[in-house]
């Protein structure tokens, strides 16, 4: 005789267990003051990890120019804002030395694959470095990541804001479900009404945005 | 009668007829009204209903004896039911009784002056009849009590059959004169002469044919003062006699049946042997009744202990006086036939309680009489207050004192129960009074109960354990006859249809009734007690005790009860925080409210645990709210380039564009510097 199957123990539809809420904390992730802490710690083994790459990176250069002088020629002469950059930040990031150094050698790239097209000679690379032109583009299109760099915290609030109205709403909701659930008992002493950040029913928060 | 005129509410034991518009005023009783009624399977024997009233109690054990197996010489029952009526105690449901109808009218219709009877005619007629009714009822352990020229008929018109009234519907001696009643019975309340015994009959046989042969009541007299003290003095047959001798074999006969002394009264055996022309002669012992030294008190000398009692209970104020002065406890040592120790004395005097008593406290008062007439006159009724009630006649009494709502008696009858009062009477009793040594020996195992006010118990408790047949008083199922647990439940969803009940459907009478028909209700009625002052858990608790009764005694729908938890289980279930959880429980509840399941609902609600789940939860959504709040007031503030968050994504997601720009520019630059090649 089959053993009848062992049951599931029915699920109360009125619990709300810690796990099915959605997370919370990670809406205002890197605004605490703890996540500011870590942020500093994390800078520092940046930095150290940044002057081990930039050892490794001029090692690169000086054997870059025993091995391939043309292109040294070219390289350095074009990649000095990325190496500017490098000594002059103070706080090392890798993303903004990246930036400019990939907007830098956009630049570069153009006149390097035709000189190494062309026999790879210091004549041609001293031909092109003596061309202002050739100044103008690299320079100018390190120029352009700067630019980038400044653009690009601008265009990661636009789109963090956009990202945060979004989240708001959905723990609004989640918010106006717990008080339909819960009863207004689930509010602070002496508040009648959800309020928002300022102390300010939500509502009339509600307006003030608008 | 056919069965188109007869409507079925008036049909009693499917085959009597109940006519409630023709009431039989002769055969009215305390205990009940009487109709006119009809036997539908033999039309030609005559019958009457005896509509029983709801508080008075019938005498089930005589009863029982006599349905089917009716007595010639007695108008017996012939069956029993119940039908609705309308009587003194209002409209609703009661028992009725239908006792065979004596049509041939009483044998004296005016017992204040007749025609005598002759010996002859007593000898022939009417002493053997009695003598052989009596003598079924003494085989049957019946004691009729209710014998005297008012309650004998002839059977028919024209017949010279007599029977004696029936005796079932009210107190045992309740219709009796006192004169009727033995001396140790006579100084009772009409409701408390108590169940007697064949003796009892047989002296009140005695004092009727004395009335039939000089052709008058001579327990009439009774009712004057003084004739319970001349019976004690001269013999109750000299008192009742006025000095009025009989001579011959019908002398011998009254005599021995009013002999004072039980023991030395004849029995109906006895009585048929003088009709066989034997005169019995008896030995007897003392009854130790005469005192070895007289006593005055007031104006008087006593030298019968019965009569010093009465004369106690008449004047308390000097009794107690001389009761708890020096002298008495050395005259009682030596007075008192049975020769009581002077500790025995003491002890049931209560010389301690004597102080309160002369300080005017009324309890301690009636109790301190009570303790004297106990010692002195152990076989005669228990005497408190209002309260002089013979052991046996403890039920009745105070089934009459509820039915009349008699305040002042049912106070005397708790007053006797506080403290341990009755318990002392009865300790002072015990093996003293020897007729009533059962019932003695029955109050004491009840007065403990008695003293207990818990619901259940009480005096409410006592009135039922000694009336056992005695429907349930309470005035919630006033229109229902309550004999049973069963009948309980119908009978509140009735009281429920009509009104609101709402949950407070145990008072003191239900709960003592319930704890009565089964002791296993008793502990769910002192949990109900103890939360009268909780709502909430009262109404729990009611719903628990009801769901109990439901699935043991009546495992149908009771709506309308159940509709009366509805607005409490509601309120109950309205304090839960969670919305749906109260939508969830209500919902249920509800639906079972809607089947009248009582039984489910108590076994299946415990609000306890719900609750406990409700807050817990609470406790998590509240903390689940606070940290939500925090985040939503974290997303309230604007995100703006110069945050270093900001910046840092920024940087990121230019690190990305500049590579992607990489990739293009080398791509273009390989694709035109192939294209030139």
């Amino acid at each position: 005789m089959a053993l009848p199957a062992k049951r599931k123990p029915p699920r109360d539809p009125l619990i709300l267990p810690n796990e099915a809420l959605p997370p919370v904390a990670s809406a205002a992730q890197g605004q605490s003051g703890q996540a500011g802490q870590l942020q500093t710690q994390s800078a520092g083994r940046s930095r150290k990890r940044w002057a081990g790459a930039t050892i490794k990176f001029l090692v690169l250069i000086v054997g870059l120019g025993v091995l391939a002088f043309p292109t040294f020629v070219v390289l350095i002469g074009g990649m000095v804002p990325t190496l500017v950059s490098i000594l002059v930040n103070e706080r090392p990031d890798r993303h903004r030395i990246q930036t400019i150094a990939a907007f830098n050698l956009s630049g570069v790239v153009v006149f390097l694959i035709p000189l190494w097209a062309s026999g790879h000679t210091v004549h041609h690379a001293v031909r092109l470095m003596s061309d202002v032109y050739t100044w103008a583009v690299m320079y100018t299109a390190a120029a352009l990541g700067v630019g980038a760099l400044w653009l690009g915290p601008q265009v990661a609030a636009i789109v963090s804001n956009i990202l945060a109205v979004r989240k708001r709403r959905k723990l609004e909701a989640v918010r106006a479900a717990l008080l339909d659930e819960w009863g207004t008992d689930l509010l602070p002493e002496g508040e009648t009404s959800p309020r928002d950040a300022i102390g300010k029913p939500d509502s009339e928060a509600t307006c003030d945005r608008a | 009668m056919t069965e188109d005129t007869v409507s079925t509410e008036t049909i009693v034991a499917d085959r009597f007829a109940v006519d409630l518009s023709t009431p039989l005023p002769e055969f009215d009783t305390v205990g009940g009204t009487a109709y006119a009624a009809s036997d539908l399977v033999s039309v030609n024997r005559p019958v009457y209903a005896l509509v029983q009233r709801l508080g008075v109690p019938r005498r089930e054990s005589v009863v029982g004896k006599l349905l089917g197996r009716p007595v010639p010489g007695l108008v017996s029952p012939r069956g029993e039911g119940v039908m609705t009526a309308t009587d003194r105690d209002g409209h609703g449901q009661r028992l009725v009784t239908i006792f065979d109808r004596p049509t041939g009218g009483r044998v004296i219709p005016d017992p204040g002056g007749f025609p005598a009877f002759k010996e002859r005619a007593l000898r022939s007629g009417i002493i053997p009849q009695l003598a052989e009714t009596l003598s079924i009822l003494e085989s049957r352990g019946i004691a009729h009590r209710s014998i005297s020229v008012r309650q004998l008929y002839y059977r028919a018109p024209g017949s010279t059959e007599i029977v004696l009234a029936e005796c079932c519907s009210e107190p045992p001696g309740y219709n009796q004169s006192p004169g009727y009643e033995p001396i140790e019975r006579a100084g009772a309340i009409p409701e408390g002469r108590g169940e007697g015994d064949p003796g009892c009959d047989m002296y009140a046989l005695g004092v009727m044919l004395l009335s039939l042969y000089v052709g008058r009541d001579v327990a009439d007299a009774a009712a004057e003062e003084g004739l319970l003290e001349a019976r004690i003095r001269v013999g109750s047959f000299w008192a009742l006699a006025g000095h009025r001798d009989l001579s011959g074999a019908l002398g011998d006969l009254v005599r021995g049946l009013m002999e004072d002394n039980p023991t030395k009264r004849w029995t109906a055996a006895e009585v048929k042997s003088w009709l066989d022309g034997m005169v019995p002669r008896k030995t007897v012992g003392d009854m130790g009744w005469a005192l070895a030294r007289p006593i005055s008190f007031g104006d008087r000398t006593y030298k019968d202990r019965r009569a010093l009692a009465m004369a106690f209970l008449n004047h308390p104020g000097e009794a107690l006086e001389l009761v708890y002065g020096d002298k008495f406890l050395h005259w009682a040592e030596n007075a008192l036939a049975e020769g009581p120790s002077r500790e025995w004395l003491e002890r049931a005097l209560d010389r301690r309680g004597a102080a309160l008593a002369r300080e005017g406290n009324r309890g301690t008062e009636n109790m301190a009489l009570a303790r004297v007439a106990a010692v002195l006159f152990p076989e005669g009724p228990i005497c408190f207050g209002r309260i002089k009630v013979c052991a046996d006649g403890f039920g009745p009494a105070l089934a009459m004192a509820y039915a009349s709502g008699d305040d002042g008696t049912l106070n005397d009858f708790k007053s006797l129960m506080e403290r341990g009062r009755l318990g002392a009477l009865v300790e002072i009793l015990s093996g003293r009074n020897t007729a009533q040594a059962t019932a003695v020996a029955r109050l004491g195992s009840l007065h403990k109960i008695a003293a207990d006010s818990r619901l259940g118990l009480g005096l409410e408790r006592v009135l039922y354990e000694l009336n056992k047949s005695l429907p349930c008083l309470s005035p919630k199922v006033r229109e229902v006859y309550v004999d049973g647990l069963r009948k309980l439940l119908l009978g509140l969803e009735a009281a429920a249809a009509k009104g609101d009940l709402g949950i407070n459907l145990v008072d003191r009478h239900i709960g003592a009734f319930i704890a009565r028909q089964s002791d296993a209700f008793e502990t769910a009625l002192a949990r109900l007690e103890n939360s009268s002052q909780r709502p909430e858990l009262y109404m729990f608790e009611t719903l628990r005790l009801f769901g109990a009764l439901q699935q043991k005694y009546y495992p149908h729908p009771l709506k309308q009860v159940a509709g009366g938890f509805r607005a409490a289980l509601k309120r109950a279930v309205d304090q839960f925080k969670s919305k749906s959880r109260r939508k969830q429980v209500l919902d249920a509840v509800g639906a079972l409210l809607d089947q009248g399941n009582l039984v489910q609902i108590a076994r299946d609600l415990n609000i306890a645990a719900l609750r406990s789940r409700d807050q817990k939860e609470f406790r998590n959504a509240s903390d689940y709210y606070r940290r939500l709040s925090r985040a939503l007031e974290q997303l309230e503030r604007p995100f703006t380039a110069f945050d270093p968050r900001m910046r840092a994504l920024g940087n990121q997601y230019m690190a990305y564009v500049a590579v992607l720009v990489l990739l293009i520019a080398t791509s273009l630059v390989l694709a035109t510097s192939g294209a030139g090649a």
